[in-house]
């Protein structure tokens, strides 16, 4: 008579010949469609109903305040804010193109150093732009506009245009402005980034100056992100397909059999959802795949680049214009600083709209997904030259080793990510 | 033969802590029998601990010296051998062949001596460092909820490592499919076949107590996750989010270790890569307790916390003036490290 032991291995190596069969057996075509409540557990993982609401800002006290997100709108499409009155950020960050530029390296006053990742999810990301050197949407928004290929615009001038444009918007929202007087008195040009002139004319400046100039040019950032936490995205195809599983019972035509294949493989075999995972299918964090160099004279060190810029920037969550306490800032308190990971290491982009918002990696190297799957299925070690890099750079990623049919399957999945552009939705429009 | 007579004699009072010396003592005291005060209680289990890892340590030396001696003999025999080789003569061959014989099975006992030795130390050193956490936690019962070994909420399913031990793509590398084992993530009835890379599963025989003895066996050291609130389930491992630890730090006699420096290291050994986050230690909640912060994990697996302690040195002198009864390994310690393997 058996005992209970012996009935529960007998069940498990039932279990272990279903797993094995599964995995040595090509799935028959009805198989392949069908899944078990803990595949839907799983996937439900990745659907945008799985959300979690926006993260605190402690740092930014208007982050959820709807006047400073109208007033971030409007300071999002202004091209005023720029040096030739030509430039805003929907320049490079187009609604229409789920806010990226469809660039290689993105075209405003000069040519970017690297490709315009799309804003939508950004609010989730501890770390912003891709070598994190940004720890908050807020400040994150400061660096383009100053940038001399981007905006182009010093910090003076930026907030005399905002006193010309925008005294009630702001004073609603950020109290009052100094008087007329302190923006007439202020240099032409002057912030401590930007060139010779720039610098010296801030340097000029007495500190009640610097420091008035600087409060309002944070709460310019602090606008923006206000309203860029607004910007939601409609449910894409495999978000439909993830809620239909769940109310037909397990299978659902919403995906083709191709697409669905590919799911499989994202998430099984081809190892994407390791660093793709979530409802953003990012897990926030930085890896080196060893996508090429742009310029092998010029490397870039990517995230051991980003935090020595962070750890010098003038407005973390930790500097004088955080609206945060220090205990509210664990991420910069606790930065990681040194590692050989660090080297070459970039933010793993959100897999949302995917298929939408070519070309690929941080400096456009490829021009469409057939590119960057043929690089994940066979890829080159990162280059390496001792004289640019502190050490070897990391490499964190296996070659896939997949059939050609598999890489289209993979593909085909990712289309399913894209989201009917919400082009109604009035945070999606120029206000 | 004295060591193991003594091994015996301290295994015995170990195994009945209550035991025969309790009931001589009584039984020569005129008054009744007082159970021992928790206090009194750790100092004897503590003192027990030190005296068996002593043992430890001194069956370790001798297993060190078993195979220095092998060592030495193999070279001895492969001298032989060659001038065996050498020879012509077949006397001196046969002089030679008895002279190796011999070699070899001296080689054999010393070999065989230092690997029971080794084994006999290791379980000592593992059987005295129980003793020291039943110790410590007669001593620190307040400042210990758990003594489990650390667990991550599970409340959400497992995503697979994203790199792995290789850092250049060779062909000879082993690829994904081989590396790879595809199973339920939760053993359930999952058709998904989500990766788990094998060789970055932690050995089985790992241990992953939350109470370790440091390198150099100056301090002993627990840790746990720190909540203020009286919730157990919060005191598992968060996945991904910042959250503090408590680090009780003692010397061998249980007593707290205050004012030191504690630097922290972290990494995956199955991966190339460290901590998300530089985790810091800043302040003791009381003496000897300390508050671990900036902690972070970004996925499961096998992780190593390492603590880098460097005592301060006039707190430790201190110490030694007030505590001149303290045992010579305790009054001067120096940099020293206390490991622990976490399996979340």
């Amino acid at each position: 008579m058996p005992t209970d032991q012996f009935k529960t291995s007998l069940l498990s190596f039932a279990l272990l010949f279903c797993t094995l069969s599964v995995s040595m057996l090509s799935f028959a075509t009805g198989d392949m469609a069908k899944f078990t409540e803990a595949d839907k557990q799983f996937l439900k993982q990745f659907s945008l109903q799985s959300l979690p609401p926006l993260p605190a800002a402690p740092d930014n006290s208007v982050a959820d305040n709807l006047q400073a997100a109208k007033l971030g709108q409007k300071l999002f499409f202004d091209p005023r804010l720029s040096a030739n009155g030509a430039i805003a950020c929907s320049t490079c960050h187009q609604p229409q193109l789920y806010f990226t530029d469809g660039l290689a390296l993105s075209q405003a006053l000069g040519t970017t150093r690297r490709s315009a990742p799309s804003v939508l999810g950004a609010a989730w990301s501890p770390w912003l732009f891709w070598d994190g050197r940004k720890d908050s949407l807020w400040s994150q928004a400061l660096g383009p506009l100053e940038s001399s290929d981007e905006h182009g615009i010093s910090r003076v001038q930026l907030v005399k245009k905002i006193a010309l444009h925008y005294p009630e918007q702001y004073q609603q929202v950020f109290g009052s402005l100094p008087p007329q007087h302190f923006f007439k008195n202020l240099p032409a040009i002057g912030s401590p980034q930007g060139d010779a002139s720039s610098r010296a004319n801030w340097r000029a400046l007495s500190a009640d100056e610097r420091e008035d100039v600087n409060r309002i040019f944070s709460n310019v950032g602090k606008a923006l992100m206000a309203y860029q936490r607004r910007l939601k995205l409609p449910p894409a195809r495999f978000d439909t397909f993830v809620s239909d599983l769940f109310a037909s019972g397990g299978d659902s035509e919403v995906l083709n059999l191709d697409e669905i294949a590919g799911m499989r493989l994202f998430m099984g075999r081809a190892n994407c959802a390791s660093c793709h995972n979530g409802p953003w299918f990012t897990n926030h964090e930085f890896h080196n795949i060893g996508a090429p160099e742009r310029n092998r004279n010029q490397v870039d060190l990517g995230r051991f680049e980003g935090v020595a810029t962070l750890v010098k920037d003038e407005f973390t969550c930790l500097s004088q214009w955080s609206d945060a306490g220090p205990e509210d800032c664990a991420e910069m308190r606790f930065l990681k600083r040194q590692g050989q990971e660090l080297v070459g290491a970039f933010k793993t982009p959100t897999l949302r709209n995917i298929g939408a918002t070519a070309p690929y990696m941080q400096a456009g190297q490829y021009a469409n997904l057939e590119e960057v799957l043929s690089h994940y299925n066979l890829p080159k070690p990162p280059f390496y030259d001792p004289k640019q890099h502190p050490n070897r750079p990391h490499f964190d990623i296996l070659p896939l080793r997949l059939e050609q049919k598999e890489i289209e399957q993979i593909i085909a999945f990712l289309n399913t990510l894209t989201s009917p552009l919400p082009l109604h939705d009035q945070w999606w429009q120029q206000p | 033969m004295a060591l193991l007579l003594a091994l015996a004699l301290a295994l015995t009072t170990i195994i009945s802590p209550s035991g025969s010396n309790a009931a001589a003592r009584a039984s020569t005291d005129t008054e009744p029998a007082q159970p021992p005060t928790a206090a009194a209680e750790a100092t004897r289990i503590l003192q027990n601990a030190t005296a068996l890892l002593d043992t430890a340590n001194q069956t370790q030396s001798r297993s060190r010296q078993s195979i220095l001696d092998a060592n030495k003999t193999r070279r001895q025999l492969k001298k032989l051998q060659a001038k065996k080789r050498r020879t012509n003569d077949s006397a001196v061959r046969q002089v030679l062949s008895e002279q190796t014989t011999v070699l070899t099975t001296r080689l054999k006992q010393e070999q065989q001596q230092g690997a029971e030795l080794r084994i006999e130390s290791t379980r000592l050193r593992q059987r005295a460092k129980k003793l020291l956490e039943q110790g410590i936690y007669q001593k620190w019962r307040s400042w210990i909820n758990s003594r489990e070994p650390l667990v991550m909420d599970d409340s959400r399913s497992l995503f697979m490592a994203h790199n792995t031990r290789i850092r250049s793509v060779h062909p000879n590398m082993p690829t994904l499919e081989a590396n790879t084992a595809t199973a339920p993530a939760d053993g359930s009835s999952m058709s998904l076949q989500i990766p788990t890379l094998k060789a970055q599963n932690a050995p089985p025989d790992l241990n992953i107590d939350s109470f370790q003895l440091s390198r150099e066996q100056n301090y002993f050291a627990h840790i746990e996750v720190h909540t203020t609130t009286s919730d157990r389930a919060a005191e598992t491992v968060p996945l991904n989010k910042i959250h503090q630890w408590r680090l009780l730090l003692t010397d061998m006699d249980g007593a707290a270790v205050s004012g030191a420096k504690i630097e922290i290291a972290g990494h995956m050994p199955g991966h190339v890569h460290g901590l998300p986050t530089q985790p810091v230690v800043n302040r003791e909640i009381e003496p000897g307790v300390y508050l671990v912060e900036g902690v972070k994990f970004q996925m499961k697996g096998w992780w190593v916390m390492k603590f880098h302690i460097t005592p301060e040195k006039k707190l430790t002198a201190e110490n030694a003036i007030s505590n001149p009864g303290s045992t010579a390994t305790t009054a001067f310690p120096y940099l020293d490290t206390v490991t622990f393997n976490l399996v979340l």
